[in-house]
C-alpha cells in the first residue's frame, strides 16, 4: 500500500524531481522509469510523490501537488483508481507472473480521471523470471498516458531486457552535510554521525537504525563477535542467540566489520569506516589476521547474503560463519608459518 | 444523523449493484457501497474500478446524506431481515448502527469522499436504443471475446455505429462474431468495451422494449437502463479491421438443421482430441460426414442429411467454436459457407443476416 502521508519530497531528491518535472512539462516523460540506487534513500517515497504530482489537477510550478483537489484526496487516502502498486505478497517473497499478467488487462483500460495512470513496482528485482518476461511485452508497447516506475536497490538483478527498456534514474548518496541536517531533525536519540556511517550514508536507513534496541543489539553483537575471535565464547552458542535476530541485519553488520578490518589493515588512516566507534577493537583483530582470511570471511558473508529468502537453515548458516570466524586466527597463523 | 429506509426499498437496488463488488479487493473501500440520500432519492453505487453500477430509487426522506457501508454484509443483513421491516441507519464517526425491530447491527464505515466513484465527464456522443436490441447485440457475440490475450484490444467487444448500422464484433483471433442492426446516428462511434463490462451487461439487460440511453466519453461509456446507471472504462486501443476477415460469399453453401447438427457435433466431440478438439467435416452431395479421433485411436463418425450442392470438400474445425455458434443461432436452419479446406467458413441463420460468424479451419 502507498504511504500517503510520507509522500513528501526529501531534500536530496530535488534535482531529480525538477529534472523529471521539466520533462513532464515538455511532454517528454518516458513510459517507464527505473529508480535505482542504494536502499534507504527514499526511492519509493519519491515514486509516490511523483505519482501524486501527476494525479493533482493543479500542481504548482515546482510540480508539488495542491493537496485539495479530488485527485490529491483520493491519492492521500490510498484510493486513487489510476494508481497501481505492485509489491510481493509478503516481504522478501517474489512478485509472481499472475500479478503482472493482471496488469496487461488493467493497463489497457482508459483511466478513470482521464489523466495519467501510474504503476509502481517495488522492489522490481523481486519479480521472478516469468513475471519479468511477461512485463516485457507491456514495456515494449507502452500505452499512452501510463507511467511505470520500477524501484530497486539492486538493478543488476533485473534482466537486461527490462533495464534497457526503462529510463534509468540513479539516486546518489546525498552529500554528508545535507544528510546530517535532515537526520538531525528526524531522530530523537543516537549520534547522527555514527548512524549515517552505519547506514553507508543512506539517511532513511540511518533513521531506521536510530532505535535504542537496534543499537543495543549491535553493541552486544560486536562484543560477541570479538569474544568469538578471542576464543572466549562458544561460537555455536553465539549463533544460537543471533538466530533470533533479523538475519539481513546480522549479515550486514558482519560485512561492515570485516570491510572495516580490511580498510584498517590496508592503511593506518582509512578515510571512511562503517564502524568508527569500534575502531580500536577492529584494529586489534585485524592485526592478527591476514588479507586472504579476511577476504575469505567476507566472501562467506556475501554468499550467505545471497541465500536470503531461500529455505536454508539460518542456525546452520550462522554456526558455520561463526565457527569459521573463530578459527580465522589459527588459519592466518598456519598460513604464515608455512 | 439518521436515515430511515424500508428493507425492500434498500434490498432491491443493493442486489442489483452488489454483483460488481469483488470478493477480493485491492482497496478496502471497494468492498463498500456508496449510499447517497438526496432530495428524496436514494442512490447506491458500487465499483471495482473497471465498471461502476449506480441504482436510483425514490425514498421518503428529506435528508442530504452520503456514506459507505460494507456491501456483502449489508446485503446479507437486509436479506435476513423480515419483509417490509423499517431499517434505521445511524451514523456516528467510523461506525454505523442499523436497527430494525429488535435487531441491532454495528458496521464499520469509510468516508464517502474517499470512494473512487466515476465523476460524470463531458460525453462526446449520445444515442439511445431499445434494451432488447442491445441485449441481442451482446448476447450473440460475447462468447467470441478473447480472454487475457496479450493483444489487449481483443479482450473486449467492439461497439460500432457506422454507415447506418449499429454493430458489435468480438474475436479471439480464431473465430469472430458479428451482430448488427440498422441504426441512424448523426456521428460515427467506435469503442471497445472491456470483457468484464460486456459480461456484466449481458447479465443486466432484459428483453424489454424500453430505451437504453448510451453516452460515450473519451474514457468511459455509460448506459442508463431503467433506474440503473452502468459505467465502464474502455479499452484504450484500436480494434483490428474485422472486415478483412469476413470471407467473400460463395455458392458452396451448406444448409443444415441447427439442432441436428449441434447434437451430432456434441456426440462426435466426445472422441476428439481433448486439447485441440479437432473435428473433420466431409461435405458431399446432400450429406455431411463428421469424423473425429483422439490420440488413443478411438473414432467417432456421424452422418447427417443436409442441403448441399457444392464441391466435395474436407475441412477441419475446432468443434467447440462451432457449438458456440450454433448455440446462439436463433433459427431452425443454419447456413454454412465453405470455400476450401484452408479458408475460414461463414455461418449465419437461414432467414436473417443480422448476425454472422467466422470460424477458422484447422489443419488435421
Amino acid at each position: 500500500m502507498s504511504m500517503p502521508g510520507e509522500a513528501k519530497l526529501l531534500p536530496w531528491h530535488r534535482d531529480i524531481w525538477s529534472r523529471l518535472q521539466a520533462a513532464r512539462g515538455a511532454g517528454r516523460l518516458p513510459h517507464a522509469l527505473l529508480l535505482a540506487g542504494a536502499g534507504g534513500l527514499g526511492k519509493r517515497q519519491f515514486a509516490d510523490a511523483f505519482a501524486h504530482s501527476l494525479f493533482c489537477a493543479s500542481p504548482d510550478e515546482s510540480g508539488a501537488p495542491c493537496g485539495h483537489c479530488r485527485g490529491c484526496h483520493l491519492f492521500q487516502v490510498g484510493n486513487h483508481p489510476d494508481f497501481i502498486c505492485i509489491e510481493p505478497e509478503e516481504a522478501g517473497k517474489a512478485i509472481k507472473i499472475d500479478v503482472i499478467r493482471g496488469l496487461v488487462d488493467k493497463g489497457a483500460l482508459t483511466t478513470q480521471a482521464g489523466g495519467y495512470r501510474v504503476i509502481v513496482i517495488e522492489p522490481a528485482d523481486a519479480m521472478n523470471t516469468a513475471a519479468a518476461n511477461s512485463l516485457l511485452k507491456t514495456l515494449e508497447e507502452p500505452v499512452p498516458w501510463t507511467l511505470m516506475i520500477l524501484v530497486t536497490s539492486r538493478p543488476g538483478r533485473l534482466p537486461a531486457t527490462i533495464r534497457s527498456r526503462c529510463q534509468r534514474v540513479t539516486f546518489p548518496i546525498p552529500p554528508r552535510h545535507q544528510a546530517m541536517e535532515w537526520l538531525g531533525g528526524q531522530i530523537g536519540q543516537g549520534d547522527p554521525q555514527l548512524l549515517l556511517a552505519l547506514a553507508s550514508g543512506a539517511p532513511l536507513q540511518a533513521r531506521a537504525l536510530a532505535q535504542a534496541e537496534i543499537l543495543k543489539e549491535r553493541a552486544l553483537m560486536a562484543d560477541e563477535f570479538y569474544a568469538a575471535f578471542k576464543g572466549e565464547q562458544d561460537p555455536v552458542a553465539i549463533a544460537g542467540r543471533w538466530e533470533k535476530l533479523d538475519l539481513p541485519r546480522v549479515l550486514n553488520w558482519m560485512a561492515g566489520w570485516l570491510i572495516d578490518m580490511l580498510r584498517l589493515k590496508s592503511g593506518a588512516q582509512p578515510p571512511v569506516l562503517y564502524n568508527p566507534d569500534q575502531r580500536p577493537r577492529l584494529q586489534s583483530m585485524a592485526q592478527g589476521l591476514d588479507f586472504k582470511v579476511l577476504h575469505g570471511m567476507l566472501d562467506r558473508v556475501y554468499d550467505a547474503n545471497r541465500t536470503l529468502g531461500s529455505q536454508l537453515n539460518t542456525l546452520m548458516l550462522l554456526e558455520s560463519l561463526l565457527l569459521a570466524w573463530a578459527n580465522s586466527k589459527t588459519a592466518s597463523g598456519v598460513r604464515e608459518n608455512t | 444523523m439518521n436515515v430511515k429506509i424500508n428493507r425492500d426499498t434498500l434490498l432491491k437496488p443493493l442486489i442489483q449493484v452488489g454483483g460488481v463488488v469483488e470478493r477480493r479487493q485491492t482497496l478496502p473501500i471497494l468492498s463498500n457501497v456508496l449510499i447517497r440520500v438526496e432530495k428524496g432519492e436514494l442512490t447506491i453505487t458500487a465499483t471495482d474500478l473497471e465498471v461502476e453500477l449506480k441504482s436510483r430509487t425514490r425514498v421518503d426522506s428529506d435528508l442530504d446524506q452520503e456514506f459507505t457501508l460494507p456491501a456483502r454484509k449489508l446485503i446479507d443483513i437486509c436479506k435476513a431481515l423480515p419483509e417490509n421491516s423499517e431499517i434505521d441507519i445511524n451514523l456516528e464517526g467510523e461506525r454505523a448502527t442499523l436497527r430494525a425491530g429488535r435487531s441491532r447491527f454495528t458496521l464499520s464505515t469509510l468516508p464517502a469522499q474517499d470512494f473512487p466513484a466515476i465523476e460524470s465527464s463531458i460525453s462526446r456522443e449520445r444515442f439511445s436504443l431499445p434494451e432488447k436490441l442491445l441485449k441481442r447485440l451482446i448476447e450473440k457475440t460475447q462468447f467470441a471475446m478473447a480472454q487475457q490475450d496479450v493483444r489487449y484490444y481483443l479482450n473486449g467487444m467492439l461497439l460500432e455505429l457506422k454507415e447506418g448500422k449499429i454493430r458489435t464484433v468480438a474475436t479471439d483471433g480464431h473465430r469472430l462474431a458479428l451482430s448488427e442492426a440498422p441504426f441512424e446516428t448523426a456521428s460515427e462511434i467506435e469503442v471497445i468495451l472491456p470483457r468484464k463490462a460486456v459480461v456484466e451487461l449481458g447479465r443486466l439487460l432484459t428483453d424489454s422494449e424500453n430505451e437504453v440511453r448510451v453516452e460515450v466519453s473519451s474514457n468511459h461509456a455509460r448506459m442508463d437502463i431503467g433506474n440503473l446507471s452502468f459505467t465502464t472504462k474502455l479499452i484504450d486501443g484500436k480494434y483490428p479491421d474485422y472486415r478483412g476477415v469476413l470471407p467473400r460469399s460463395t455458392d458452396n453453401r451448406l444448409e443444415a438443421d441447427r439442432d441436428e447438427l449441434k447434437q451430432a457435433l456434441q456426440r462426435t466431440s466426445i472422441l476428439s482430441n481433448e486439447k485441440y478438439r479437432g473435428i473433420r467435416f466431409k461435405a458431399g452431395r446432400n450429406v455431411l460426414e463428421l469424423l473425429a479421433h483422439n490420440p488413443e485411436q478411438e473414432e467417432a463418425e456421424e452422418e447427417i442429411e443436409v442441403h448441399y450442392e457444392g464441391d466435395e470438400l474436407v475441412i477441419g474445425f475446432n468443434v467447440g467454436y462451432l457449438i458456440d455458434v450454433l448455440s446462439v443461432i436463433p433459427t431452425d436452419k443454419v447456413l454454412i459457407e465453405l470455400s476450401d479446406a484452408n479458408a475460414s467458413c461463414l455461418i449465419y441463420a437461414s432467414n436473417t443476416d443480422e448476425s454472422r460468424y467466422v470460424v477458422m479451419p484447422m489443419r488435421l
